[in-house]
């Protein structure tokens, strides 16, 4: 079912690039386009608007209720029965509206941790050093006085400024994975502030019938 | 030339990738991971930080009592201040190749304390003691995160008057990984001095800026829990 090579990876290794259908990916390998997309798994939280230090917040693990918008996840905390994903980037966007504020609290007081299985941290970084490359961009009116003509992200919105994980992350069938943002300083959001966490990178489904 | 050689490169087989001046590593075992640490920059007398003043990375893993008394909490350095748990040196089992080494400050200081912390800062990275692998003006240190932005420049309002402040484009993508690679493991030791050889004036008496310095790249650890 998640069978990734069309052919053998050294055929694939010298012949990649004259081989139709495959594409070779360095640390991967061979994958199928017809079986392989490229895809984002992600996930929203609400932040309240009081967060005390030491407080933690989990992405994909708590799914109940939530609309498309805020996730495309259908099982808590894995990929549904059948899938494979090979993480080659990860990182949070602020929604628009984000009182900037509430961004730099956000981002300057907290950290986030990729984790997978029982334990294991693939990934653990302040918070400002996770850009996805998403949201929103736009000018402002310079004379403004209210908070909406400011625009904050983490890092400069385009998926070209962020590089990819210098290493995959496999997320193979059944495993466990979340992502934990942990605050090592109280903060005080002006309002309830939804932020969205992405996993992005290759998945393997199954063909539907 | 060297400018067009690849530091991550394929391998002899999937899940294998060969990175240069280190040699093949399996995918499965080692992650994109950084190591960080922060520093507390704050005035010595009124609003004066003192020439001379000197602030280590890696080193302590607590936080001065002046820092917990204004912003609570406990003693530790939080997971969001720094992710080292020895005291200049990995843990048991731990191997880096640091690809990537990058200073950050908050986005939202005042333009007061940017100004003087990029303008006066000087940084040495040293191993084992003594051996300087990088040096330099606090700039050359670009950060490649932090919050991007526009900010409501003319704006009276009190909070809503942000500027945005970074060490660099917030981009990471636009910057460069080290064409030699830094190999640490858990037997080296490493350290970075931050100074300010001069007299600098910062905006409040009071004030705090959280300073934290990452070493990326590809990170080796044992399966926790």
């Amino acid at each position: 079912m998640n069978e990734v090579r069309a052919v053998s990876p050294r055929e694939v290794r010298t012949t990649a690039s004259v081989v139709p259908g495959v594409v070779y990916i360095p640390g991967i390998g061979p994958l199928a386009l017809e079986q392989w997309v490229e895809d984002v798994i992600y996930d929203t939280v609400t932040l309240p608007t009081s967060i005390s230090a030491g407080q933690t917040f989990e992405f994909f693990t708590n799914i109940s209720g939530k609309s498309k918008w805020e996730t495309n996840m259908t099982e808590a905390g894995k990929l549904p029965e059948g899938w494979m994903m090979w993480v080659v980037r990860a990182g949070l966007e602020l929604l628009p509206g984000t009182d900037p504020d509430d961004a730099f609290q956000i981002v300057e007081r907290s950290a986030l941790i990729f984790k997978t299985g029982v334990n294991k941290v693939h990934r653990h970084a302040p918070t400002w050093a996770w850009p996805i490359g998403f949201g929103m961009w736009g000018d402002h009116a310079v004379d403004g006085t209210t908070a909406d003509n400011t625009i904050v992200q983490v890092g400069v919105p385009s998926p070209s400024a962020v590089r990819n994980l210098l290493l995959p992350v496999r997320i193979s069938n059944r495993l466990n994975f979340r992502v934990e943002m942990v605050f090592g300083r109280s903060a005080t959001l002006s309002a309830e502030t939804p932020i969205r966490f992405y996993l992005y990178g290759f998945i393997s489904k199954p063909v539907s019938t | 030339m060297l400018g067009y050689l690849p530091v991550i490169a394929q391998g002899r087989e999937p899940g294998e990738v060969y990175v240069r001046g280190v040699g093949f590593i399996r995918v499965e075992t080692w992650d994109d991971g950084m190591i960080f640490d922060t520093v507390y920059i704050r005035p010595t007398s009124g609003t004066t930080l003192a020439g001379g003043t000197r602030y280590i990375f890696f080193q302590d893993l607590l936080r001065p009592q002046v820092v917990v008394s204004a912003w609570g909490g406990e003693n530790l350095k939080p997971d969001s201040e720094t992710n080292m748990t020895t005291p200049g040196q990995l843990p048991s089992g731990w191997e880096l190749i640091v690809l990537d080494i990058g200073v950050h400050i908050p986005a939202d200081i005042s333009r007061t304390d940017a100004n003087a912390i990029l303008k006066y800062g000087y940084l040495e990275f040293k191993l084992d003691g003594s051996s300087v692998r990088m040096s330099g003006p606090l700039t050359r240190f670009a950060s490649g995160y932090g919050i991007w932005g526009t900010a409501n420049v003319a704006s009276t309002s009190g909070s809503v008057n942000v500027g945005i402040y970074q060490n660099g484009l917030p981009s990471i993508a636009g910057k460069p990984l080290l064409s030699l690679p830094i190999y640490i493991t858990d037997k080296r030791t490493f350290r970075a001095e931050l100074v300010f050889e001069e007299d600098i004036t910062l905006s409040a008496s009071d004030v705090i800026i959280p300073v934290t310095m990452y070493l990326a790249g590809l990170l080796k650890a044992p399966v926790q829990g």
